[in-house]
């Protein structure tokens, strides 16, 4: 019998990621270099044993489909483990897509049945962290909760409005949540980490479903009856890394950077799917006679000759003789030509600097753009698969959009804080 | 069914690679930081879609197995497409143990027999080369051959190591001459066949029965058909290696950093077996603030802090602050501690270099125990040793596996010194 199972959820339209997140979810962004952000609760889940997992998927879930694929890299294929995609469906007297994740939940819930295990953890797909969830269980199971919810305790200035808010007894009973408020109402914040008793969390669905199908697990399910008897509230205390906006996005990489990284996807055993953009097949990084490189996390494929500073590489990307780029995050397989100088910036897939361009960097002369959130370092991102022509400027806090080709525009200036289209 | 099939000679004992291939064949000895030399031929007969592949193995193949698996890296698997190990085996008759490379494929014409496939090649698993077998066979079929062998001219006084082929005007072989010095050609063979199926297995089955033949491709069987059969060579101009000695598999990593290869590991797409168990292989490579890289190829899961030039590492490496290390080949998983210095040295799994040693600088001189093995001034240590804190190692030293500092006489290690483990026995 299996005793848990997963619900990853990972179809979350977010916002705040700007063109990072036109063409896939979040949970599907590449981070750390060659891993993507799912990798993390997937591998959480495969090292906490828990080995029947359900994905959630519904915006664009294409590149996290294929990411995940059988499941073996997290040894999720095995006569007794598995990974389920759980696209969208339509069918005879369901005639719409999921309506939000409880509903995707419910129309689900065969896997639930078939399993038949003790308990149900549903979680995010698009966090960082490392946990071990039978920690978290065991106490769900000495409380004989019907429902434990995992909270972490945060200072005021990491508190955000997007999170839920927990209130918690002596007994760690659960006194009060609410999600997504107007206001800060606690230091306890909820991870969105639910586990629930089985028969609770269907007897529960299905309740809810009576008065019509219910859209979101949390505000239509979880928020109602977490005051209520059984509910408790299990404290986390390492790091954990919500990524709201590409502002903490780009953070948290770079926080690999230090010496003693908060994070640490080798000493976690995080694990990925070396079969995604053909990473088993990249030969090791190159590096150039003429290579200057520091405090640098980078991924095989490709060579360096050029500089690189305080960055974080995805595979294959090249730097030619007199390119220098620094804090910048570049994904899989950009090219950057002699001359071009890239700083405080995030590439996306396949895009090409050609010669001597200079994207990013520099002050905000007008406003702040309206399309991505406000961020310290003035980020400027360019979408995938963009060509930033020859001698071209972008300043910084800019966007390019996805496949914009820019050859044509030799020698422009474009100003700070503006989407180029 | 398959039209074609490759059998990869993988047996080679490599000891002429001394401690390197101590513990594992030939074939499945690291290269080029997280290659293994057979992954080249691997690769060869993948980008070549050869759909099956017989890979013969004898000496020491666990490692090598362990690497090839089911062949799924290189696309083998599923119906149409095999890798298959074949140890030696033993059979109804007599022997239990290849007894050359003839031999080896002899015992294995069951296997090739499954497929009936039209073509056979008989490829070697220690060669360093890019190929497109192709090629070679485009030139078989339009000679109408019965044999083709792949050849590749190589400087006069190199020819001793080969075996030589003398050539008419079409390509024909009209002489071999294994391994002497003084050859009227320096046309090589490269230990790389295509025989039409049926004539492979009518030239083994009397080899077979042969008593007085010891059973190999070069010394027996291709002197002996040249005359009676239709026996080509194929100019080979690319990229091709035999990297059998300590001195060519340390020369050969440098080429390839050098570029002098032509063999482009970037674009060519060499495919490895990525062992998930090894998590090194999982994770980027990181680089701080103080360390320098130059012209060197560093693995996943490397951290580098102090500084590489000229050097190839394999994953998990760990250059640690102040350290220098150039014109080197580290594998998996070692550890050069705080300002070491380390030149001119080929370093197996798992070493552990303690602070401020030096290694491979001193004067030349050659190695006193093993000197065909060392004289080209570089120093080898083995799997799992250690050198402690302040200890120097000349030049041309060879360091046994698994050395402890009790093994070690003082701490200077002169040049053409060979340390192995002290082995005591216990008193009854």
């Amino acid at each position: 019998m299996t005793e848990t199972v997963a619900f990853i959820l990972a179809g979350g339209n977010v916002g705040g990621y700007g063109v990072l997140t036109h063409n896939r979810t979040k949970a599907a962004l590449p981070f750390a270099g060659h891993y993507r952000i799912v990798d993390f609760a997937l591998s959480n889940l495969s090292n906490s044993q828990i080995t029947s997992v359900g994905v959630i998927t519904q915006y664009l879930p294409a590149s996290l489909i294929e990411h995940i694929g059988g499941g073996d890299a997290w040894d999720l294929h095995r006569s007794s483990s598995m990974v389920k995609i759980m696209p969208p469906f339509v069918g005879i007297g369901q005639t719409t897509w999921f309506r939000g994740t409880s509903d995707a939940i419910f129309r689900n819930l065969n896997f639930v049945h078939d399993q038949d295990p003790q308990d149900v953890i549903i979680l995010s797909g698009e966090h960082i962290y490392h946990m071990n969830y039978k920690h978290a269980i065991e106490f769900h199971h000495a409380h004989n909760a019907n429902l434990t919810i995992v909270g972490k305790r945060m200072p005021r200035e990491c508190l955000s409005l997007r999170f839920g808010y927990l209130k918690e007894d002596k007994k760690h009973r659960v006194t009060f949540f609410k999600e997504k408020p107007k206001e800060f109402l606690s230091d306890f914040i909820s991870m969105g980490i639910y586990i629930f008793k089985k028969d609770f969390l269907i007897n529960l669905l299905y309740e809810r479903a009576e008065s019509g199908p219910t859209q979101n697990l949390v505000f239509d399910v979880i928020e109602p009856i977490a005051s209520g008897p059984g509910v408790f509230a299990y404290e986390f205390k390492g790091y954990w890394e919500y990524l709201e906006t590409v502002q903490s996005y780009y953070e948290a990489n770079m926080e690999l950077l230090k010496n003693d990284p908060p994070i640490k996807p080798g000493e976690w055993e995080i694990a990925t799917n070396m079969e995604d953009r053909a990473l088993a097949s990249r030969p090791p990084k190159y590096f150039c006679c003429n290579a200057q490189v520091k405090d640098s996390l980078i991924s095989p494929g490709g060579d360096i000759a050029g500089k690189l500073v305080r960055s974080v590489l995805s595979p294959g990307v090249i730097i030619e003789q007199g390119a220098i780029v620094e804090d910048s995050i570049i994904m899989h397989d950009c090219l950057i030509k002699k001359g071009a100088r890239l700083k405080n910036l995030i590439a996306d897939k396949n895009v090409v600097f050609e010669r001597d361009c200079m994207v990013g960097g520099g002050r905000v002369k007008k406003g702040k753009n309206p399309e991505i959130p406000p961020s310290t370092k003035k980020l400027t991102i360019v979408g995938k698969g963009a060509v930033i022509g020859e001698k071209v400027k972008i300043a910084c806090n800019s966007q390019v959009y996805p496949n914009k080709d820019l050859s044509a525009f030799e020698g422009t200036e474009f100003p700070s804080g503006i989407n180029i289209k | 069914m398959a039209d074609r099939i490759a059998m990869i000679l993988a047996g080679g004992q490599g000891s002429r690679l001394s401690i390197l291939a101590e513990h594992r064949a030939k074939p499945a000895v690291p290269f080029a930081g997280i290659y293994r030399i057979i992954d080249f031929t691997m690769s060869n007969a993948m980008h070549s879609e050869i759909p099956v592949v017989g890979i013969l193995t004898q000496y020491k193949p666990y490692s090598l197995m362990d690497h090839i698996s089911t062949g799924k890296p290189w696309g083998f698997g599923g119906r149409k497409h095999h890798a298959k190990i074949l140890p030696p085996y033993i059979g109804e008759v007599d022997s239990d143990w290849y007894a050359g490379t003839a031999d080896a494929i002899y015992q294995n014409l069951n296997f090739i027999g499954r497929f009936s496939p039209k073509l056979v090649f008989v490829l070697s698993g220690d060669h360093i080369y890019r190929m497109d077998y192709n090629k070679l066979q485009e030139y078989h079929e339009t000679k109408k051959a019965d044999v083709t062998i792949a050849v590749q001219e190589v400087p006069f006084e190199e020819v001793s190591r080969f075996g030589v082929a003398l050539v008419d005007k079409e390509g024909r072989m009209l002489d071999f001459i294994e391994k002497k010095k003084d050859a009227s050609s320096n046309l090589a063979s490269l230990g790389i066949y295509i025989f039409n199926q049926e004539f492979l297995e009518e030239i083994l089955t009397n080899d077979a029965a042969d008593k007085s033949s010891r059973h190999d491709f070069g010394k027996n069987i291709i002197p002996k058909i040249i005359k009676e059969a239709r026996v080509f060579c194929y100019n080979f101009k690319g990229y091709w290696r035999d990297v059998g000695t300590i001195h060519a598999y340390w020369e050969t990593h440098q080429e390839i950093l050098e570029n002098r290869s032509g063999l482009d590991i970037n674009k060519w797409k060499v495919r490895t077996s990525f062992d998930p168990e090894n998590l090194n292989n999982l994770l980027p490579l990181k680089i701080t603030s103080r360390s320098r890289i130059q012209n060197s190829i560093i693995s996943p899961g490397c951290i580098i802090e102090g500084e590489v030039t000229n050097s190839i590492l394999s994953p998990g490496v760990h250059i640690r602050k102040g350290a220098r290390v150039e014109k080197s080949v580290i594998m998996n998983n070692s550890c050069v501690g705080e300002n070491s210095h380390i030149s001119h040295a080929i370093l197996d799994k798992n070493i552990r270099i303690g602070r401020n040693c030096r290694i491979g600088l001193g004067r030349s001189a050659a190695n006193r125990k093993f000197p065909h093995l060392l004289s080209c001034d570089l120093s080898v240590i083995g799997k799992n040793a250690l050198v402690p804190d302040n200890f120097s190692v000349g030049k041309n030293c060879l360091l046994f596996p698994n050395l402890k500092e009790k093994d070690y006489p003082n701490k200077k290690i002169g040049s053409g010194e060979t340390i192995k483990p002290i082995i005591k026995h216990k008193k009854n």
